[in-house]
């Protein structure tokens, strides 16, 4: 393949990266997320504003629920978009056009920014009236913001990748079910560190805890791209995004004694 | 251009134990051409192969000079190929401007402004410029015919394949389609598969009849009248003996086959050719032009 047109591949995942970008956060399922999300914070808020948030971990919960929700449907619209050519019978239609199965892979997965941003806004937005307020809750860092941020991300990159490995519609609104309601119980153990939607007190802990996000979600991301990318393209990020997941799960387990500070998100 | 832009030799593909292609071998050139032939004759088949979306089990098909089993290749050829499958699938919650921009983006245009006035060009050609941010959901079956034509229309393809564009459009829209059609800039090579011999008529300077799997007849539409020159005749009474026969709207039967002595023969159409060829390949026997 020539250089030009490498480059002009390259060039493409922005532009569908905006078009599915925007699609994916006016879709109606995305759409009710935010309004989960926003009644959420807005409890969350009203608590600074009284001054009876304590803390993140005491108070916080409405918050993170609300954008925990705003996640697992970002996951079924993600899927639904995936899918899209197999349910509106474009398949034909767009396997006769130059652009490849695996850069509109990459498209989508960069659109998963747009609902993650909207994400941001939101925590942005409660962070900010806790400053402005002078009552912020203790506990509260922008890591923790982060965190949530990239969770988005991660469920985003979940449902597209359900989607290139199993087409099927059902799939996604199951697993997002099933991953809003297994929960680890109420007994407190190191493991449970490593679920992606827990946010840990501690900020050393809670900056391996975002390294160990970003790593599963490029792996995720990666998976996604495998089942159309040359195996070499893919092997490399991969090791990279593994080793990531392995240290810093490592530590996480390690670090996370129920004492320090596990707060379930 | 190119001489011949989609030239098959001993083409095969099979589904099954049914042979859609049975070692068609032709070439098209620049211009309309047309793909005549009845349901299952092997029509969509050819035009899949074309569009580089199915890959045939033998023979063997060049496609703008260019070899579409080969990776890069095949990626030129979708580059110059416009494609109108016989069910177009759209995104219902686009808007039409929307869908043809997702598929602009998707034939390497990632510069926002030049698409997006491509975008533009083409909705007008196909008289969708008002209706360009109107939901994909309603708008109507003809206007959805015709976005579908608009996005092959992306980027002035060098090929443009349109499998039976005409199909569920009223009068009025089949004739603007034909405007469409013949007033194409940088005459591309078109090939148009139908059902609708008017269609061909109208639009095609050379025609191609498929009929189980094989190509039938390949030459201009006169030559295809002209192979039922002597074979169609008017009677005040239905005659057994015709492959094909109707009652006309003044009453008398117009009759295609072998005529019998004294028939008062008329001059065929396109349609009677077409209909004694279909009927004769039913029969096992061949026409050539």
């Amino acid at each position: 393949m020539s250089g030009s047109a490498d480059r002009s591949r390259g060039s493409v995942v922005p532009a569908l990266a905006r078009v599915e970008g925007w699609q994916l956060v006016s879709h109606p399922v995305f759409l009710a997320g935010v309004g989960v999300a926003v009644l959420g914070c807005a409890m969350f808020v009203r608590a600074i504003v009284a001054g009876t948030a304590v803390s993140w971990e005491e108070n916080g919960w409405t918050a993170a629920i609300g954008v925990l929700l705003l996640g697992i449907l970002t996951l079924v619209a993600t899927n639904l978009a995936a899918l899209r050519d197999r349910r509106s019978n474009t398949t034909e239609q767009h396997t006769s056009l130059p652009i490849l199965r695996p850069v509109r892979t990459s498209g989508l997965l960069a659109a998963t920014l747009w609902p993650a941003g909207v994400a941001a806004l939101l925590m942005a937005a409660v962070a900010g009236v806790g400053a402005t307020q002078d009552l912020a809750p203790s506990g509260f860092e922008v890591v923790h913001l982060v965190e949530i941020v990239v969770s988005v991300l991660l469920l985003g990159a979940i449902g597209i990748a359900l989607a290139v490995w199993v087409p099927n519609p059902f799939v996604a609104p199951v697993v997002a079910w099933v991953l809003l309601f297994v929960t680890p119980g109420e007994t407190p153990a190191a493991w449970h560190s490593l679920i992606p939607w827990q946010t840990l007190g501690a900020i050393d802990l809670a900056a391996w805890h975002l390294a160990y996000l970003c790593g599963l979600t490029a792996v995720v991301a990666l998976i996604a791209l495998a089942k159309t990318s040359r195996p070499r393209t893919i092997a490399a990020p991969m090791v990279v995004a593994i080793a990531v997941v392995v240290a810093s799960a490592a530590v996480l387990l390690d670090g996370a004694c129920p004492a320090e500070g596990l707060c379930r998100f | 251009m190119e001489q011949t832009t989609i030239d098959l030799t001993g083409v095969v593909k099979r589904f099954g134990a049914v042979h859609a292609l049975d070692g068609v071998t032709l070439g098209i050139g620049p211009g309309v051409t047309g793909l005549l032939g009845p349901n299952g004759a092997g029509k969509t088949t050819m035009m899949r192969i074309a569009a580089t979306v199915l890959a045939p089990d033998g023979g063997t098909v060049r496609l703008l000079d260019r070899d579409p089993t080969d990776a890069d290749d095949r990626v030129e050829i979708r580059r110059r190929l416009g494609y109108l499958p016989q069910e177009p699938g759209f995104y219902q919650r686009f808007t039409a401007f929307e869908f043809v921009d997702y598929v602009a983006i998707l034939k390497e245009m990632s510069d926002r402004r030049s698409r997006h006035e491509e975008v533009r060009r083409v909705l007008e050609i196909a008289g969708l410029g008002d209706v360009a941010n109107r939901k994909v959901k309603a708008l109507s079956g003809g206007m959805r015919r015709r976005l579908a034509f608009a996005q092959a229309l992306l980027r002035d393809p060098g090929l443009l394949l349109l499998d039976e564009p005409t199909a569920g459009l009223d009068p009025e829209q089949r004739l603007r389609f034909r405007e469409l059609v013949s007033n194409l800039p940088n005459r591309p090579a078109v090939l148009l598969s139908t059902h609708v011999t008017e269609d061909v008529t109208a639009l095609c300077e050379r025609v191609i009849v498929v009929a189980g799997g094989t190509v039938r007849f390949d030459g201009s539409t006169d030559a295809l009248s002209a192979t039922a020159q002597g074979r169609v005749w008017v009677a005040e009474a239905a005659d057994a003996r015709a492959v094909l026969s109707w009652r006309m709207g003044d009453g008398r039967h117009r009759h295609i086959g072998d005529p019998p002595a004294g028939a008062e023969l008329t001059t065929p159409t396109v349609d009677d050719a077409y209909l004694l060829m279909v009927g004769g390949a039913r029969d096992g026997r061949e026409m050539a032009a």
